[in-house]
């Protein structure tokens, strides 16, 4: 390995500080800006920067994953599945998966959305948020069933997660059992002492039991 | 990054009629735009994270290159340590003897193929070297039963196998995986050559498990007008091929010279280094283990003229 035929030379002598710190093309730059805009909450400014990113390089992965995150933020979630469709085809698989399971589940395609989640869970099955997004999916089909499944796989990933806690909890009280209940509003509210449901109902369940 | 979501099962249900108060359920999207993990502190001289998507961007961490002294003390050199002197007692796990045949590309398909990895000549040097220094500690020396059966195993040129890659991206771009077998099984290692692209790439893939289920890195010349290098890489997990990171490196002159690569992977933490500086460096714990190779692809390819791999001193994981 010492006799390389050095042909290649660095042209920086500080490539890290290169790598840090690229030059910047016109498109890098608003990417950056998109992002730092993100940062702050202002989706908006963010949103545009992220096109103007993409006037040169329409199919730049970043940029569009940026894009459909901001449309999201501003409930433009038909434009944001468009642009994770486009990510999609550009081969961001899993982000554009997940930005077109969010988008569909904002517009009700419960069916579509539950597929895109899927196939997640298929690439990584202890991906949490996708798990978390199908806790709320089921609630808002009134699926029982997938609830209880969704919140069981999700506490084995994240025994503090607060959708799996409420999920669950919302179970057993719908079973009658109050026992349990009060067992996941306890962990709910240690995990979020800010609950205000967590609260309530776990004092309205200890109620019921006594 | 979180919608209010859903209500608990809506008004009529026995949970309202119980006056129990309705959760809220968030539906949200932060790993799309969250940063990539930081290094730990103590394994960074200077953390400048980078906000940017998830498995989008790149979040180096380290703004130098660790010294080879240190790192010396850390990793376990395979050819080099075969030529140590053979009274010196050696560990079993550091003697992981593992002399490289060449990897065999024997892609029928079109004649130029035939012609893939020709530069094979380095390897076979090195084979050879390893074979006299194998020869010389297994007379000169007593190492263990199981450093003797690692080294016996891979004589005689079988360490590679070779199979297309059945992930639908992969296979509709006729990508063709080598994987220097010795390495399925483990984990952290360090792949160091010396290689050319030949066409359009030069490519290598780490923690293969199979061929739907493993990390690319590519070096591209896409412009060598504009005298830049690109370096690419991606994870395929269950035959879905993720995003591609891509960076673009400022190299001179053109793509005849020869690139001096190497790849540490330790744990989640990925670092891929060209002619000694570290070009990219990142974290995906997807996929745990996992071999070492080559890939080739329809319209790409690359030339590899030496090869050394390398394991965590103390023991391959």
């Amino acid at each position: 390995m010492d006799n390389a035929d050095e042909k290649w030379q660095w042209v920086d002598e500080d490539p890290i500080e290169k790598l840090l710190h690229p030059p910047q093309s016109s498109s890098a730059k608003f990417r950056a800006e998109g992002h730092a805009q993100f940062q702050r909450g202002r989706f908006e400014e963010a949103a545009d920067a992220f096109r103007r990113a993409l006037r040169d390089n329409p199919e730049h992965a970043e940029a569009l994953a940026g894009l459909g995150s901001c449309l999201l933020h501003l409930d433009a979630a038909e434009e944001a599945l468009s642009c994770f469709e486009r990510l999609l085809e550009a081969g961001g698989c899993e982000a554009a998966l997940l930005g077109m399971a969010v988008a569909l589940q904002k517009l009700a395609r419960y069916e579509e959305a539950d597929r895109a989640y899927r196939e997640l869970l298929e690439i990584n099955p202890d991906s949490d948020e996708p798990l978390a997004n199908l806790i709320a999916l089921s609630v808002a089909r009134q699926d029982a069933a997938a609830v209880a499944e969704y919140s069981g796989r999700l506490l084995r990933v994240q025994p503090r997660s607060k959708a799996a806690l409420q999920g669950l909890a919302m179970l057993a009280m719908r079973n009658g059992d109050r026992t349990a209940a009060t067992e996941y509003y306890t962990r709910l509210v240690e995990v979020d002492p800010d609950s205000f449901e967590g609260w309530a109902n776990l004092r309205h369940a200890q109620q019921r039991i006594a | 990054m979180a919608d209010p979501g859903n209500q608990a099962f809506q008004p009529g249900s026995e949970i309202l009629a119980d006056a129990l108060i309705p959760f809220r359920f968030e539906i949200t999207w932060r790993s799309l735009t969250e940063p990539l993990k930081p290094t730990p502190p103590e394994q960074a001289t200077s953390i400048v994270p980078i906000p940017a998507a998830r498995g989008l961007a790149i979040s180096p961490t380290s703004r130098r290159p660790p010294a080879y002294d240190a790192e010396a003390r850390e990793w376990e050199m395979v050819l080099p340590r075969m030529r140590r002197p053979a009274a010196v007692p050696l560990k079993a796990a550091q003697q992981r003897l593992l002399l490289l045949a060449a990897p065999q590309f024997t892609m029928a398909l079109e004649s130029d193929r035939l012609r893939r990895w020709i530069g094979v000549a380095g390897v076979v040097l090195l084979l050879a070297a390893g074979a006299a220094a194998y020869q010389r500690l297994r007379h000169g020396s007593s190492p263990s039963a199981e450093s003797m059966a690692v080294a016996g195993k891979e004589m005689g040129g079988a360490g590679w196998i070779t199979e297309w890659a059945s992930d639908s991206t992969g296979s509709a771009r006729g990508r063709q995986i080598s994987l220097y077998r010795p390495s399925v099984s483990m984990s952290d290692y360090r792949l160091e050559f010396l290689g050319r692209i030949e066409h359009r790439s030069l490519g290598w893939v780490f923690r293969a498990t199979d061929s739907k289920n493993y990390y690319v890195a590519k070096l591209e010349a896409a412009q060598p007008a504009a005298r830049a290098l690109t370096i690419t890489h991606f994870a395929v997990i269950r035959g879905f091929e993720g995003l591609h990171i891509q960076r673009t490196l400022k190299l001179a002159p053109g793509a005849a010279g020869m690139l001096r690569v190497r790849l540490e992977a330790r744990g989640p933490r990925f670092t891929v280094y060209l002619q000694n500086q570290v070009v990219e460096d990142w974290e995906d714990d997807r996929l745990k283990s996992g071999g070492l190779g080559f890939l080739n692809e329809r319209e790409e390819r690359g030339q590899v003229q030496s090869i050394q791999i390398s394991f965590p001193k103390g023991g391959a994981h």
